[in-house]
């Protein structure tokens, strides 16, 4: 199998294609104790490079909603107003880990902190890794959406209101 | 000089201590003791006055010493807080830092293995040093955010410390004033004293004087008298108590002019 890298230089005749590397490249982030209980996530949890773009600091942010710990709301990200999915309080300058979902929206992520980034062992076939001596759990933010969803959207989406959610999503259109 | 002349010499002088004591008028002595105790009245009120002023003068002092050390502990609480806001910079340029090392290591995971693995170490290597150095930044802004709280701390009792010394201040002009008050008080006393007794200040100050050395002399006469050795110490003291008694032997002889006494007889022996 040849390894396909981010560079798009020819590669000389005598190049040997490098093996792939082991393991999983992702993200690991840490989310508040009383809020991942709430939430019902894993504390340290890990975010995989497929989703993941990169790791920034929010300039400011702000929260229009919370629902089990989980908060919605939108975040000032390097010049671009992202929506906010924040675990626990987010505040200025909150680590936020800026993800792609969906149809390739992007999402600002925030968490107490960021742990570690890079390519991690593979455990088991349920996605997990592991740090250091921690098998470390994925965060299912597909899971964590749609309950975001279903507790702000799709409630407040009742007739006479408008709603802003794609015709074919809406409950009782 | 015969032991027998010896003992009239010390009744002598015993009479006129006890002349002074009583057979002088004792309306005189009274006044003396009166003007005495004006002037010791008048000394105290003056060293009063002059303390005060001495306090008062200090007061001043350490007030405008209170007011530069509270300056100087609000200008080092400033500085503090400049030091803490340049440090929460210092500790935030290690956050993106560290926001740096983290994206170069999610590269680095996306990349080949060779050029991959090169940039995780080195993401790996910044955030190990990141994280050292946001920690240092950390108790760095403990530290500060302490000494900005210690120098308030300082400035607070500093400006108590000045509030006390104005307050002392008060009170020295308050006691200067009362000093002054006594003092002339005390120059009215003089007068009325002088109205009422007749006494000239030096006079009196001088009767008093003799009163009391007259009653000092016979008390250590009599010790020596009681003395094993009182003959011998006697003997000893004799060129001096010699003009004593002679001086006293005059005066006894015009106080007797005046009224009393007991010792009239004894004179003319003396």
């Amino acid at each position: 199998m040849t390894w396909v890298g981010a560079t798009s230089s020819k590669p000389a005749p005598d190049h040997v294609s490098e093996p792939p590397a082991p393991g999983s490249a992702g993200v690991i982030v840490r989310i508040d104790a009383r809020t991942a209980e709430a939430a019902g996530v894993p504390e340290t949890a890990w975010l995989p490079a497929t989703i993941v773009r990169r790791v920034a600091l929010a300039s400011s942010t702000t929260t229009l909603g919370t629902s089990s710990g989980i908060s919605l709301g939108l975040a000032l990200v390097e010049g671009r107003l992202l929506t906010l999915v924040g675990f626990g309080v987010t505040g200025p300058r909150a680590p936020v880990v800026l993800c792609t979902q969906g149809e390739g929206d992007m999402l600002a992520l925030a968490v107490e902190t960021i742990v570690a980034s890079g390519r991690f062992d593979d455990v088991g076939d349920e996605g997990a890794v592991r740090f250091i001596d921690k098998i470390v759990w994925p965060l299912d933010l597909a899971s964590v959406m749609a309950r975001l969803e279903a507790a702000f959207w799709i409630e407040d989406a009742t007739p006479p209101r408008l709603s802003l959610l794609p015709r074919s999503r809406q409950i009782n259109p | 000089m015969t032991a027998t002349r010896r003992r009239r010499w010390i009744d002598v002088i015993r009479r006129t201590a006890g002349a002074a004591a009583s057979s002088v008028p004792a309306a005189g002595l009274d006044d003396a003791d009166l003007w005495a105790s004006r002037e010791e009245a008048a000394k105290a009120s003056g060293e009063g006055f002059r303390a005060a002023e001495r306090l008062e003068t200090t007061a001043a002092r350490e007030r405008v010493r209170a007011e530069v050390a509270a300056d100087g502990a609000a200008s080092l609480a400033a500085r503090a807080e400049g030091i803490a806001v340049a440090t929460r910079r210092v500790e935030e340029v290690f956050e993106r830092l560290r926001m740096v090392a983290l994206n170069a290591g999610l590269e680095g995971s996306r990349t080949q293995e060779g050029a991959g693995r090169a940039l995780l170490l080195v993401s790996d290597e910044i955030r190990a040093h990141v994280d050292r150095g946001a920690e240092a930044s950390r108790e760095l802004v403990k530290a500060v955010d302490e000494v900005a709280s210690d120098a308030v701390g300082l400035r607070d009792r500093v400006q108590e410390v000045r509030a006390d010394a104005a307050e002392i201040a008060t009170d020295a002009a308050t006691t200067k004033a009362h000093a002054q008050d006594v003092g002339r008080a005390l120059e009215r006393l003089e007068r009325q004293l002088r109205k009422a007794t007749g006494f000239d200040p030096e006079v009196a100050r001088a009767v008093s004087m003799a009163a009391d050395h007259a009653r000092g002399l016979l008390a250590a006469l009599s010790t020596i008298q009681t003395s094993h050795v009182g003959s011998m110490a006697l003997g000893a003291l004799r060129p001096v108590l010699r003009p004593v008694a002679r001086a006293l032997g005059d005066l006894l002889g015009d106080l007797s002019v005046g009224g009393d006494d007991s010792s009239e007889g004894d004179e003319g022996r003396g």
